[in-house]
């Protein structure tokens, strides 16, 4: 008997990673973890699942987010955040960002199909099975293939204008040409959006500009200006670019962490 | 070949006792009742039934087994951990996520309550935007929008934001 009992125990402690590693029967998402749910549910529902992955162009930069907002009281606010960016030969990514003074990692793994939002200070992290939306009644769905994957700066404007209050707003869009940024040359283009003075009890017209370099060759944009009357001034580009193929680990969740993967109903 | 019938011419000589001779003569035409014998092999079976296969292993032989056997998961599992292409996963616990989790606060809950007049504001964004904004979202499908609903306070900071890709 004592055999038997120092046997069964030894089996379950060999069972034991294995039991580990199950997922067990699903629970409910915890309040405040809503807004991750919330971010991560956008970051794995996409209409083009597969159509928008970049195979074969891999690269790491930084990308840095300078933005200037100035108060009514002349008072200014200025923010730079710097980010550092992952893409492999698979179309694997990785942002690697801070989002509420914590480290953010973001790994889109569309060769597993998930999604994943991590923190490395805690280990912990969470997961979500990459999957185009269901269709919404009246909705169009914005459907952008990786070919025509240059950010047009004139919809960007637009959609940007119906945060603003009133209507009436005009937009004009136009080409800015090539130029060639940090080596790679890049298409730009610039839109303006116009809301007449009037319009929502401003006195003068507010104008929202948006201009984008994309650099074809990698498929990336590589420069974009946005100047909104209520956000203010935000200049984003892309730095220390380099094209070697970045380390697997890096599109890799550590063992160490604890995961939770967001099911959907 | 009748056990009792054999040729006497040819087992003499042999040394047998004169009592044993007459002994299976006078049984070389006797003949057992009916059914003895297979009533007798059916008594044997009864007695001497085979065990099935699960009985015939006692406590032992079982815990040896179990041993092997964990022992060997031991081994596999650590060999697996060695090998350079069989990473160990992390540990994942499943939830379950809600249809639309409605807005979310981005701001204390005292802010929210302290807030006049707030208004929303909704638009869709693309994701490229919602990032620059400041919004941790991917946006490998740059140009694809987003359907943002913020509502925001008279004094125009964001109270709380509701995100959904249409």
């Amino acid at each position: 008997m004592r055999q038997f009992v120092l046997s069964a125990g030894f089996a379950l402690l060999a069972l034991a990673p294995v039991a580990h590693a199950q997922q067990g029967s699903a629970a409910a998402v915890p309040a405040n973890d809503a807004l991750e749910v919330m971010l991560l549910r956008i970051s794995a529902s996409s209409r083009c699942t597969d159509g928008c992955v970049v195979r074969g162009l891999p690269y790491s930069a930084e990308r840095v987010t300078e933005s200037v907002r100035v108060l009514a009281d002349g008072n200014r606010i200025v923010q730079r955040n710097t980010e550092k960016v992952y893409r492999d030969s698979d179309g694997r990514t990785r942002v690697e960002s801070e989002w509420q003074g914590k480290t953010l990692v973001q790994i889109q793994d569309p060769v597993a199909g998930m999604s994943y939002r991590l923190y490395p200070e805690t280990k912990t992290g969470y997961r979500m099975a990459i999957a185009a939306p269901a269709p919404a009644a009246g909705t169009s769905g914005a459907v952008t293939g990786s070919a025509a994957a240059v950010p047009d700066a004139a919809r960007v404007a637009e959609q940007l204008a119906p945060a603003l209050p009133g209507a009436g707003a005009t937009t004009q869009s136009r080409s800015l040409g090539t130029k060639q940024i940090d080596g790679m040359t890049a298409e730009g283009g610039q839109a303006t959006v116009t809301v007449p003075a009037g319009a929502a009890g401003n006195v003068r017209p507010m104008v929202t500009t948006n201009e984008t370099w994309y650099a074809r060759d990698l498929r990336i944009p590589v420069l974009t200006k946005t100047n909104h009357p209520f956000s203010g001034e935000s200049v984003t580009r892309v730095q220390n670019l380099s094209r070697l193929e970045p380390p697997t680990a890096l599109f890799a969740v550590p063992a160490d962490y604890t995961v939770r993967e967001i099911v959907r109903r | 070949m009748n056990l009792f019938d054999f040729d006497d011419d040819s087992n003499a000589g042999n040394g047998r006792a004169p009592e044993w001779e007459a002994a299976r003569r006078t049984l070389a035409q006797a003949a057992p009742p009916d059914h003895v014998e297979q009533a007798l092999l059916r008594a044997f079976a009864r007695r001497h039934a085979p065990r099935p296969w699960y009985r015939r292993w006692d406590l032992d032989t079982v815990a040896s087994w179990v041993a092997i056997g964990a022992l060997c998961g031991v081994l596999a599992t650590v060999g697996m951990s060695l090998l350079p292409g069989a990473a160990p996963s992390a540990r994942v616990v499943r939830v379950l996520a809600a249809a639309d989790v409605g807005f979310v606060s981005i701001v204390p809950p005292e802010r929210m309550a302290a807030a006049v007049n707030p208004q929303l504001k909704q638009a869709d964004i693309p994701r490229s935007a919602l990032v620059q904004m400041g919004i941790p979202i991917v946006a490998d499908a740059p140009d694809e929008l987003v359907h943002a609903e913020l509502m925001v306070a008279a004094t125009g900071e964001p109270l709380a934001i509701r995100l959904a890709v249409n």
